[in-house]
């Protein structure tokens, strides 16, 4: 029964023979070692897998529990996962984000003669400064029942089950491999941020209420803030024994992982779906006032948090997301998948001739300058990527000048400057299907050949 | 105002990529931070009173909001009446801010700042000096003011680059654009009206 709708809804408009959104089903870590053996790591990926591994290192080494009882075991465990093609392909997207879980909670036993002194009067000075009033303070000072719930469902309830139900939403709805761009993004947002607070410990608001501007010290425990009367409310002890004695991060107030995330949370929800923009940037104005309201955060955290989220999306929307075409039903919709290039996309690049004797040389020159990498991808078509991430090297089909016969304009956030096969001017049946089409007059454009048969073999 | 506008140094690009990308950059920075006139006002219905240059600051950071999210939507289309009030509230954002910056941080510093005095027997081993906190404060103020400033930079930049491109295109004078303003909702016609004034007051300039 559910195989059938899943069928009748989500495989109607399969295009034959694509295999592109298609998991690997492989459970042999040979096929894993096979390809290892012959991948080549770019810089970019070089640097990626390096700078985790050493937070994995970092994290493990300092957990104190046995090595060849606990840590042993979980390398172990954790290789075959990765080795394995069919999880391999969830849990190495997903590093990011089990490097952010795996700092997060083993940064108590970071021994407090190496952390930083914490400040306490940054941030209250800084939100003044730049935003002309203790704006958290003033939030947290009317308090009732209502608004107390009003605060926790944002805080406690959506915030900690968003990101899973954006992830589902992604896969399902979303094109193949966005889903990959999400914990990308997600993990090194919540990862960057957590290295932030380690390095930059800031009291947040609750201490000001309990404690004023009085120097902070290690040894002072956390404090649940305003979430103390959801468990007097509830009668349930859920915030005030974890955050009075086992919070990880004490003096983490910024920058504020629940504004990065609801923000992160929007903007892929506004990638997917731009009409309901306004909903989502509600939802992220409604958790930034639950935050100050509850005392966790100043609102120089919530920004800091919500710009943090803004520029690691940024980075992968450019670099790693593939565009959402918006005349696909859902992740089977698709026979390939096309990036933004952002040179080619650059709405002033007509006057760019003139500027390039001025200094500004465009990187798709082909030197190689600071942001080179970025445009890499552009405007790729992956095809079958997850039969070939098993199978062989990845080899992405560079279409560099081949956008203009197929193109007929943008629609939402595509790039104007890539063809699609959703473009409504041409008819389906010239779009390309699969991966057998490798003749076809589409292939020819992408291909870069002049498409010189183009309106006979339209009508064919 | 000209003649300052005209002395605005010009970048090329930002860090290395088209300028757009660095408009998308900062009209996302600016439009996060210009939230914060919403939270101001909230403050209302705490019973909190505001004083004059508050009232103006959070009132202003909400009535630019439409014509800089606006701007951040058409990025990729960008238009020269579009873009025209960003270039003109950055640039006088920059130019003002740091008088409010001042103005904040005296009433920190009077009304909110308390002289710390250590009590003995306490572990302050890793408590952050108070020069540190004054100096790390003091930074992060002046950075942003850096950061404004740039912005504005950035747009001026990206105007007079927009300006070439309408030139090569030949785009339509927008003082010809005929507009069906009277269909309109009035808002949509007061930032038709707003953004009409300034590129009015930048044509020619940039």
């Amino acid at each position: 029964m559910l195989i059938q709708l899943f069928k009748n809804y989500f495989l109607s408009e399969k295009p034959p023979g694509a295999t592109i959104a298609d998991l690997n089903l492989e459970l042999d870590p040979r096929v894993s070692i096979e390809t290892l053996r012959t991948y080549n790591f770019t810089r970019n990926e070089i640097i990626h897998y390096s700078f985790l591994t050493l937070v994995f290192v970092f994290s493990f080494s300092i957990i104190p529990v046995s090595f060849f009882l606990v840590k042993l075991p979980i390398i172990c465990l954790f290789c075959l996962i990765l080795l394995i093609p069919f999880t391999s392909q969830f849990f190495l997207n997903a590093l990011p984000v089990l490097a952010w879980v795996a700092l997060f909670f083993s940064s108590p036993n970071i021994s407090s003669i190496h952390k930083p002194a914490i400040t306490v009067k940054v941030l209250p000075a800084v939100e003044t400064i730049l935003y002309g009033d203790n704006l958290s303070q003033i939030l947290a000072t009317s308090t009732n029942s209502v608004l107390d719930i009003l605060a926790w469902l944002p805080y406690g309830i959506i915030h900690f089950s968003l990101p899973f139900i954006v992830a589902g939403i992604i896969f399902l709805w979303g094109p193949p491999t966005a889903l990959r761009s999400f914990a990308f993004a997600f993990g090194y947002m919540n990862l960057f941020g957590v290295i932030i607070q380690l390095l930059f410990p800031a009291a947040p608001p609750w201490y000001k209420i309990l404690h004023g501007l009085d120097p902070a010290n290690y040894s002072m425990l956390g404090s649940p803030g305003g979430l103390a009367r959801i468990d007097t409310l509830l009668h349930v002890d859920l915030y005030t024994t974890n955050f009075s004695k086992n919070s990880p991060v004490v003096f983490g107030a910024f920058p504020s992982l629940h504004s990065g995330s609801a923000t992160m949370d929007a903007l892929f929800l506004t990638y997917l779906f731009p009409k309901f923009a306004p909903l989502f940037v509600f939802y992220v104005t409604w958790l930034w006032w639950s935050t100050m309201y509850l005392t966790h955060h100043y609102f120089i955290d919530v920004i800091a948090g919500s710009l943090l989220s803004f520029v690691v999306f940024l980075y992968t929307k450019y670099k790693h997301l593939p565009v959402n075409e918006s005349r696909a039903k859902n992740r089977w919709s698709y026979a390939e998948i096309r990036k933004l290039n952002l040179f080619k996309m650059d709405p002033l690049k007509l006057s760019l001739d003139s500027d390039v004797d001025q200094g500004y040389k465009p990187a798709i020159s082909g030197t190689r300058t600071r942001s080179s990498s970025l445009h890499n991808p552009a405007n790729g078509i992956e095809m079958n990527f997850m039969s070939r991430q098993a199978q062989s090297p990845v080899k992405d089909l560079q279409t560099e000048n081949t956008a203009a016969p197929l193109t007929a304009g943008s629609s939402g956030s595509i790039s104007p400057d890539a063809s699609s096969v959703f473009e409504s001017e041409l008819p389906r049946s010239i779009s390309r299907s699969s991966n057998t089409s490798a003749t076809s007059v589409e292939s020819q454009f992408d291909l870069g050949v002049a498409p010189s048969t183009s309106n006979k073999s339209r009508t064919d | 105002m000209s003649e300052l506008l005209q002395k605005i140094p010009v970048v090329q690009s930002f860090l290395g990529l088209p300028l757009y990308i660095g408009m998308e950059v900062s009209l996302g920075v600016t439009l996060l931070n210009k939230f914060s006139g919403f939270y101001g006002l909230l403050a209302l219905f705490t019973g909190h009173p505001l004083e004059f240059l508050q009232w103006v600051f959070y009132l202003v950071s909400i009535i630019v909001i439409p014509f800089y999210g606006e701007a951040f939507s058409t990025i990729l289309k960008p238009s020269l009446l579009t873009f025209a009030p960003v270039v003109m509230g950055f640039v006088v954002d920059s130019l003002i801010s740091a008088i409010f910056i001042l103005y904040f941080a005296f009433q920190w510093v009077y009304l909110e700042d308390v002289k710390i005095e250590q009590v003995p027997g306490q572990d302050y081993s890793k408590s952050a000096s108070q020069s540190y906190e004054y100096g790390v404060t003091f930074f992060t103020a002046l950075g942003t003011q850096l950061v404004r400033m740039y912005f504005a930079v950035l747009a001026v930049s990206f105007y007079r680059k927009l300006v070439k491109v309408a030139s090569i295109q030949g785009e339509v004078n927008v003082d010809d654009v005929e507009l069906d303003l009277k269909n309109k909702r009035f808002y949509q016609r007061w930032i038709y009206k707003v953004q009409y004034q300034c590129y009015k007051f930048l044509k020619g300039k940039l």
